[in-house]
């Protein structure tokens, strides 16, 4: 077993400038429920989008990949359970990876204060030989 | 819509990270030198395309670099970037890297590390190349 963390910070109001001056932005990093979920908070929006731009780094990390070849943020999706704690759903090359790798359970945690979101994500792989050399 | 595309990258990647024009040299690496973290590719990328016309994908930086070659030819076993796969890299996308110098040194994940600014440039080039009506 072996076990890998990642963490990522992100500032609110750039993601939320990214997002307005290009909307093409929603759709290559956020998933349709990931983006029904987070324009419905209006109010706070940025924060929410913000938070899962960094959990998805924050897994990518945990991975040991970031952003490889073929896979997309979409790839990470963060969902939330009804108490509002965040569970993560994997798809595409990110799952395919997940598989090889013999993932056994992945978490994360997602805050935010002063104008930034910071999120930490735990990955426990069973099958730690497949995984990319630290 | 410029087609001085090492001044549109320079600008770009200046005004996303915050850097005077004349620190972003061609030489410098995105990265490694200059900082640039994941949400800074993506806001790169999109100034890029507003003052260009050309669209790249940050989820797609990987894929121009591989070329469209098969991941099993491009990597090897160990995760180095295969000689097939740097001799790509060194004619089309990275001319600064000596496959001799770095045949069997090279992670794949590392790759992204060595991509300098006139790299974007040149891949903005050909990007534009493949855009045009025919």
């Amino acid at each position: 077993m072996r076990i890998r963390v990642g963490v990522d910070v992100v500032g609110v109001e750039r993601v939320g400038r990214l997002v307005d001056e290009n909307a093409a932005v929603l759709d290559e990093v956020f998933s349709a429920r990931e983006q029904a979920y987070c324009l419905a908070k209006r109010a706070t929006r940025d924060r929410h989008l913000a938070g899962r731009f960094a959990a998805k780094e924050a897994v990518l990390k945990a991975f040991g990949t970031g952003l490889a070849t073929r896979m997309r943020w979409t790839d990470v999706e963060i969902l939330n359970e009804r108490s509002g704690r965040p569970r993560v759903e994997l798809h595409g090359e990110v799952a395919a990876f997940a598989d090889r790798g013999g993932l056994s359970d992945l978490d994360v945690s997602v805050s935010h204060s002063d104008g930034l979101a910071i999120s930490h994500a735990v990955a426990v792989w069973a099958d730690g030989d497949a995984l990319p050399p630290d | 819509m410029t087609t001085d595309y090492r001044s549109a990258v320079q600008e770009a990647v200046a005004g996303a990270l915050g850097l005077g024009e004349d620190e972003v040299t061609p030489d410098a690496t995105l990265m490694d030198d200059l900082g640039a973290e994941s949400i800074d590719l993506l806001d790169i990328l999109f100034r890029i395309e507003r003052s260009t016309g050309v669209k790249i994908a940050a989820s797609d930086l990987g894929d121009e670099m591989q070329g469209g070659i098969p991941e099993d030819e491009f990597g090897t076993p160990e995760g180095n970037v295969s000689r097939k796969g740097l001799d790509y890299l060194h004619e089309v996308v990275m001319p600064q890297l000596d496959p001799d110098e770095w045949d069997g040194k090279l992670q794949a994940e590392e790759v992204i590390n060595h991509f300098t600014v006139q790299n974007l440039a040149d891949m903005v080039g050909r990007r534009a190349g493949q855009q045009q009506p025919a």
